[in-house]
């Protein structure tokens, strides 16, 4: 799930000099926009935040509403058909409606656990970068420590130490996604802090802090921005694992993972409650990668020129 | 050099180290009561106690954590309390399957993977290198146990072709080694085309 490939945004845009970094351009979207796969890709997003944010006014049923006529007389789910389009579950309840309220479950988690994870790792990574020392030796030490972790047993433990609830499942997930952040800032940060610019400006007399907030993080933000993406996907797929298990987002809450969960006893019979949350979680999870993976083209200058 | 191999190689023991104690301290904090599982419903509070004196979880914390490190520099790893066997034994009884399991899935990592990067290389920039970049996508984007309940109901419910369950064949391996091997295949197909 983790990302080998890790872009060296930040150090190429300074050989040609020391300017002052370069903001994100302003051409990003446009250029975005021109390949064909990012655009799927934002379609996808915007698809899936437009399904979560006008649920109620898109299904005609509440997402824990059992219906009347939503389980056959001997009590099995029915197929998708005219009235429940992606058919019902096992309680007798519309999948479509809880896969559109399950998307609300999803990009929670997407953005509260991936922009938590971002903050830890981007924290930790440019600390231990920027002071290196012994300070430095301790924070990306216990940054492998927990890379050698297993991220699932990890978040099973945690999941089951805490009581389960939305915020608990996206701090556990923030938890054990925020190394690979680490990992890459620190890698940055610290070509960085080696250029002759930043020495130039430790001469004058410029502050840590001006240092910091004025020349290194702004480098860092195209790393950011790509990792962001990217990272929302990993965020998607730990969440829909972990309610699969039964150990993240808990029934009767729906998440794309825990419809899985509830249903998957039946799916010989009713494979249709599997395949279209396991869709979902495709589709999205393929979404962020897609979108990240053209950013980090476009915003990745050693890239340049070979799209 | 060997000044460099002893710093990692004390690296890795710090970071193992670390690691014991992370999963001792999670497993301490959690809320499940071994004592009350193993002494069942209808004990007596002095039975609790006594059994709960006996395998030394009522020592603090650091007596407990420290007598587990010491068993396991002699390479005893303890007992499971739930099911009085050596922890050791457990784990060496469930190896082979996981180590075919994952003979497996590099097999089919390796096999899927590298062809779909070599021919994507070869035609870069065609048709196929696009398709097959978009598909090593979805390999890495799509949640193992999905991949493995689709793989079932077709090549299992559907067509018979693999049992569903079961372990000892060679057709008992497939389905599980392609499950896992998909999303590792997604990497290395864009590693080596690239």
């Amino acid at each position: 799930m983790t990302n080998p490939t890790v872009p060296d945004l930040a150090s190429p845009a300074l050989s040609a000099g020391s300017q002052p970094p370069a903001k994100p351009r302003p051409g990003v979207l446009r250029r975005l926009v021109k390949r064909r796969l990012a655009v799927l890709g934002l379609v996808i997003i915007a698809i899936t935040v437009l399904g979560a944010i006008f649920a109620p006014w898109l299904t005609a049923f509440g997402p824990d509403e059992q219906l009347f006529d939503g389980l056959t007389l001997s009590g099995e789910p029915l197929p998708p058909n005219a009235t429940y389009w992606l058919g019902s579950d096992l309680l007798g309840r519309d999948l479509l409606t809880r896969i559109l309220y399950g998307a609300r479950t999803s990009l929670f988690i997407g953005v509260v656990a991936n922009g938590t994870a971002l903050v830890i790792g981007t924290l930790i990574g440019v600390t231990a970068g920027y002071l290196r020392g012994w300070i430095g030796g301790a924070l990306m030490r216990f940054t492998d420590l927990m890379m050698a972790f297993p991220a699932l047993l990890l978040a099973i433990c945690l999941a089951a130490v805490f009581e389960p609830s939305l915020w608990i499942v996206a701090l556990v997930i923030a938890l054990v996604n925020w190394v690979q952040t680490a990992r890459v800032m620190f890698t940055q940060t610290s070509s960085l802090v080696e250029r002759e610019f930043i020495a130039a400006e430790r001469t004058i007399g410029a502050s840590g802090a001006r240092i910091l907030f004025k020349h290194i993080l702004p480098h860092l933000v195209p790393t950011i921005i790509v990792w962001g993406t990217l990272g929302i996907s990993t965020t998607v797929l730990l969440e829909a694992t972990l309610s699969y298990l039964g150990i993240g987002v808990q029934p009767p809450t729906p998440s794309w993972g825990n419809i899985i969960f509830e249903n998957q006893t039946y799916f010989q019979a009713a494979p249709w409650l599997v395949f279209f949350p396991g869709i979902a979680i495709l589709a999205l999870a393929l979404a962020f990668n897609l979108v990240g993976d053209a950013l980090r083209d476009i915003l990745d200058p050693t890239q340049r020129g070979r799209e | 050099m060997i000044a460099y191999l002893g710093r990692r190689i004390v690296q890795s023991v710090l970071i193992l180290l670390g690691i014991s104690i992370i999963t001792f301290a999670l497993l301490y904090l959690l809320p499940a009561d071994p004592v009350r599982q193993i002494a069942g419903r209808s004990a007596t509070p002095a039975t609790v106690e006594s059994i709960r004196r006996q395998l030394g979880l009522d020592q603090p914390f650091l007596v407990q954590y420290g007598r587990y490190l010491a068993n396991l520099l002699h390479g005893d790893l303890g007992r499971s309390y739930i099911q009085r066997s050596e922890v050791s034994q457990l784990i060496i009884s469930r190896l082979p399957a996981t180590l075919l399991l994952m003979v497996g899935a590099i097999v089919c990592e390796l096999l899927i993977g590298l062809t779909m990067g070599l021919v994507a290389a070869v035609r870069r920039g065609s048709r196929t290198d696009n398709s097959l970049m978009v598909a090593s996508f979805v390999g890495v984007s799509a949640p193992q146990f999905v991949v493995g309940l689709l793989l079932l109901y077709v090549f299992a419910v559907r067509l018979s072709w693999f049992p569903i369950g079961g372990y000892g064949t060679f057709r008992h391996l497939v389905l599980p080694s392609l499950t896992v091997g998909i999303m590792g295949a997604g990497w290395y197909a864009r590693m080596m085309r690239s």
